[in-house]
């Protein structure tokens, strides 16, 4: 069952950009409207107050169905990371080698996003402070990468 | 909250494994996989002496098997289609539990004779990839990231090892040159010669930390066991192995998370729980295992399992590793064959045939002296499983 990411469920209105963007699962498009618009945001039960990822129609940790989309503040930290060498993914024979990480919030915690990490080879370590770089140009998918918060 | 109502605790009544058999190694095999299937079920029957005939029970895979060959087919090439058949998952944790499933089926007289069989064609299909890219949430948080390909996920468990316990480098190379020597004593392996630390210090860079060599091999291949009640194993062409506990742990994370979220990625879930629950059923504890068969699809993975399944404390291992041994001259023999790391990659099955030669005493150049109990663990993120195999 997929929708298209044109809904908002954020109840405002996406500035009237005509979106023609790729097909979301209906629980992950809360994630993409905010990313659109340059926010980061994760789901977190109300019942409970845990955040989780990836998204869920139910908290993995008390199995409430209250999940509510909370727009966090996107400066992140690294957890840890690898450097890409092999090809691995015909997709992105073109990036190697890269830097993809895993990032955690002081606004989400016990959750870790998957991202790229540029900018910043040289300085890659655990707990390094990120800031967000959001790529929201292309037509396919808006994503958000990371970067050292300062080099 | 839900209401938990206590278990009846069955008494374990022992399952014996009388036979066993698994598919040369090879990257890319010229026949497909359901031949290979057929050629370890008729194999392990050979080896147990049993005839065709006088298998009543299937047991394979849920999630990967039907793709192969369904237990439906297995059973009805053995010539009894109205058989029992059972299903367990996934990959490595359902292999180490599928003498569990027997033991129940045995029990209840469901079946006498039981096959578990394991097949498949990663090699042809270039790799595992496709499995994982099946989660839903893969193409739109990983994927677009390049977060794909096993080597990427385990990679920043490494990452996070080594950095919360420096000096580990040394304990991944040393479980990739004992994984080597040994699949070149054995003979047959995917990776026959004899790996050099230059060779390993040098070879291409994978996803960093891991090298080459830090990885499995893929493989074509199939391998298979017979299982049976006492009386009946009593009268087998083999000296019958004991089963002395298979557990299966499924842990509450989802698969699509595990990778990423679980714990501080210093412990593989399962891991511990399953063990504790293999010694606890066995009345054993890790101080008696002989040799042990650890899920090595990567050396940070088999690293890991050390301290999970209770040999040593949570980053202990490399220092277990240098202190007390891990290759065939004493200590704690690992992999005795070759592990994934050379000999081949059927996710377990090939532990557990290894394992089986050890106790009939037909391992060939890899068989060990004076063994008592064997463990063999099965990791399938976010399950595991635990086998621990003795002499009758």
């Amino acid at each position: 069952m997929k929708v298209l990411a044109r809904g908002n469920t954020m109840g405002e209105s996406m500035n009237g950009v005509e979106d023609s963007r790729m097909e979301y699962p209906a629980e992950y498009e809360p994630y993409f409207n905010l990313l659109i618009r340059g926010e980061l945001g994760f789901p977190m039960c109300s019942q409970c107050g845990v955040f989780h990822w990836y998204p869920r129609n139910t908290c993995p940790a008390c199995g409430s169905a209250n999940i509510v989309w909370k727009s966090i503040s996107p400066q992140g930290r690294l957890f840890s990371w690898t450097t890409v060498h092999r090809k691995l993914d015909s997709e992105y024979e073109a990036d190697v080698p890269y830097v993809v990480g895993l990032v955690e919030f002081n606004d989400a915690p016990g959750i870790r996003l998957v991202s790229r990490i540029v900018n910043g080879d040289e300085h890659l370590r655990v707990g390094l402070e990120l800031k967000p770089v959001f790529d929201t140009s292309r037509s396919k998918m808006p994503k958000v990468n990371f970067e050292p918060a300062v080099i | 909250m839900v209401k938990r109502y206590r278990r009846m605790s069955v008494e374990m009544k022992n399952v014996y494994i009388v036979g066993a058999a698994q598919t040369p190694p090879v990257r890319v095999s010229d026949k497909p996989v359901d031949e290979l299937v057929m050629d370890a079920v008729y194999g392990a029957l050979e080896d147990a002496g049993i005839a065709a005939e006088e298998v009543d029970g299937v047991i394979t895979d849920l999630v990967y098997g039907p793709r192969a060959i369904p237990a439906q087919q297995v059973a009805a090439n053995l010539g009894n289609p109205s058989m029992w058949t059972g299903g367990r998952s996934i990959g490595g944790a359902g292999i180490m539990s599928a003498p569990d499933l027997a033991r129940q089926a045995l029990e209840s007289g469901l079946a006498t004779v039981i096959v578990f069989y394991y097949g498949m064609d990663n090699g042809s299909r270039n790799g595992p990839y496709a499995n994982h890219n099946r989660y839903q949430a893969k193409p739109y948080f990983e994927r677009p990231y390049g977060f794909t390909g096993q080597p990427v996920y385990f990679a920043p468990w490494a990452t996070r090892y080594l950095h919360t316990f420096p000096g580990a480098e040394a304990a991944l190379e040393e479980l990739a040159l004992v994984c080597s020597e040994n699949a070149s004593r054995k003979g047959g392996a995917q990776r026959p010669a004899r790996l050099t630390a230059d060779e390993y210090r040098t070879a291409p860079v994978i996803a960093t930390p891991l090298r080459l060599r830090d990885c499995c091999v893929i493989s074509d291949g199939a391998g298979a066991i017979v299982m049976t009640t006492r009386d009946r194993a009593r009268d087998c062409r083999t000296t019958p192995v004991k089963v002395l506990a298979s557990t299966l742990v499924q842990p509450t994370v989802s698969p699509e998370s595990v990778f990423t979220q679980y714990g501080d990625l210093l412990s593989l879930p399962g891991a511990s729980e399953a063990s504790r629950k293999a010694f606890s059923s066995a009345g054993l504890s890790p101080k008696d295992v002989s040799f042990a068969q650890i899920y090595d699809c990567f050396t940070i993975s088999c690293l890991l399992q050390f301290e999970d399944l209770g040999f040593c404390g949570k980053g202990e291992a490399p220092d277990f590793i240098k202190s007390k041994g891990i290759s065939f001259r004493g200590g704690l023999p690992i992999n005795t064959h070759g592990g994934f790391l050379a000999y081949s990659y059927l996710l377990g099955v090939d532990h557990v045939v290894e394992a089986v030669r050890q106790f009939q005493g037909a391992a060939g150049k890899s068989q060990l002296e004076n063994i008592e109990v064997g463990l063999i663990s099965g990791l399938s993120m976010p399950d595991y499983g635990v086998l621990l195999l003795s002499k009758e």
